[in-house]
């Protein structure tokens, strides 16, 4: 043993000033962005490569579905047309009360509301290991996406945020990433505490701490973001609150917060490439049959 | 020459393989190390600086699709496979215990050197759960899955020292 230290004494000493090295880069906490050559390899090599399987999972998952449970592919497509009929109806309502909007807004003279640039993008691939959280989308730079964007699920529920962004690709931290932290706020009229939100390594839950010693938030309370970080808009639902504890001896409390979502099982997010200066209507999600003044259907 | 080209066409298969969502369906939620069963075996094969060299490629090709920390997969795979590759000369590779053995130690070894970059050590519980949840769990997949890995591949190097002769 002594002896293999001494004929590689060099190696082993490279080696430790490398781990050293590399530990207080990563202490440092810089975010590192993809260099010219990796992303020429995800763009180029992995990107076509994750397509194909992509089209080639779909197109089976698809047509299995539709050869295993042709009964109940039928009644869905009934459901909806049915579905398109209704909605069909709604929309022409809800053009009406949107111009109505339009018009009293204008009236009052109140600042339009104007919904968030979007783009919509498919999941191709997920971590490479069990010690992050993160999925790549196919859209990139030159879809207008940018480091720190808010990533949506297609019915409003925060997700994640992009990190590192190629021009066709871009990397997703999701919000059960231990890395994942942003402002949090309680979604109810009589509290809107603040707090700090933030991913576990050992679950799938959130954790919402820095809460004041007598904030008011219990089970059931819906968490959003504060927006105060200036990189996600205010109101993007993250969770609910499962249980709530005393955190720092009683000086303040935390939060257990379970996502809406199973993030494993994302296909296509929608990613907000622009939110400034505006208030969206459409977001945290609402229920279209509450718009419908009554009496006129 | 064949045998580089080989193994940079499997890394490239394996880190696709390795991003897919379906394998942790599959595998209870973990997502088996491919890379470091093929450099084990590299370096079980051809010794520790091949089996280091193919390490540290496999890990940066890793870290492109993983959110962790900055260079910790290509020194924890290069550390792995250069340990690894001093078993060559003292091991009979052809028992077909040897490679689900070794795979099981390489994965305890990257994933113990992964949790020095990280600050889990000052956490006992969360240590425990991911000892529990993660490391033993893949070391365990990884092995098994190496028992398969590793025969198709030989097959395939063999195939091509074959076509070298004709």
């Amino acid at each position: 043993m002594l002896e293999f230290l001494r004929k590689n004494h060099k190696l082993i000493l490279s080696i430790i000033l490398l781990i050293a090295l590399i530990r207080i880069v990563n202490l440092i906490g810089t975010d590192k962005s993809y260099n010219i050559f990796e992303r020429l390899i995800i763009d180029y090599v992995f990107r076509p490569s994750f397509a194909i399987i992509d089209n080639i999972n779909g197109t089976i998952s698809r047509n299995l579905q539709v050869i295993t449970n042709y009964q109940q592919v039928k009644k869905k497509n009934e459901k909806l047309k049915d579905e398109i009929a209704r909605l069909n109806y709604q929309r022409t309502k809800l053009k009406k009360i949107k111009d109505e909007n339009k018009r009293l807004r204008k009236l009052l003279k109140f600042k339009e509301r104007v919904p968030y640039q979007l783009v919509g993008a498919s999941v191709i691939s997920h971590s490479a290991d069990n010690w992050s959280k993160v999925i790549t989308i196919n859209r990139g730079k030159e879809a207008g996406i940018r480091s720190k964007m808010a990533v949506i699920a297609e019915d409003g529920y925060l997700i994640g945020v992009t990190k590192r962004v190629t021009e066709h690709t871009a990397q997703v931290l999701l919000l059960i990433d231990d890395k994942f932290v942003t402002g949090g706020l309680v979604s109810r009229s009589s509290s809107r505490n603040l707090g700090v939100v933030r991913g576990r390594k050992k679950n799938t839950n959130l954790l919402m701490n820095n809460l004041s010693w007598d904030a008011d938030i219990q089970p059931g309370d819906i968490i959003v973001t504060s927006g105060l970080s200036g990189n996600l808009p205010k109101g993007l639902p993250l969770g609910e609150v499962i249980s709530v504890s005393p955190d720092n001896y009683g000086l303040t409390q935390e939060a257990s917060i379970t996502p809406f979502l199973k993030l494993n099982k994302l296909e296509e997010v929608l990613v907000i490439t622009d939110f400034t200066a505006k208030t969206d209507v459409s977001l945290p999600p609402f229920n279209v049959d509450s718009l419908i003044i009554k009496g006129e259907e | 020459m064949r045998y580089f080209s080989l193994y940079g066409i499997l890394i490239i298969i394996a880190v696709i393989l390795q991003s897919l969502s379906i394998f942790p369906e599959i595998f209870s939620g973990i997502h088996p190390d491919f890379l470091l069963i093929i450099s084990v075996m590299v370096a079980i094969n051809y010794g520790r600086t091949v089996g280091g060299g193919l390490g540290f490629i496999a890990g940066l090709l890793q870290e492109l699709f993983s959110g962790g920390l900055f260079g910790v997969h290509s020194i924890s795979k290069t550390i792995t496979g250069y340990l690894c590759g001093f078993l060559k000369e003292h091991l009979y590779q052809n028992h077909f215990l040897v490679p689900p053995l070794i795979t099981l130690l390489a994965t305890i070894t990257d994933q113990l050197l992964i949790l020095f970059f990280t600050n889990v050590f000052t956490e006992i519980l969360v240590l425990k759960h991911i000892v529990k949840t993660v490391i033993i769990p893949l070391a365990i997949w990884n092995s098994i899955i190496s028992l398969f890995l590793y025969p198709l591949i030989y097959k395939l190097e063999s195939l091509i020292t074959r076509r070298k002769f004709w």
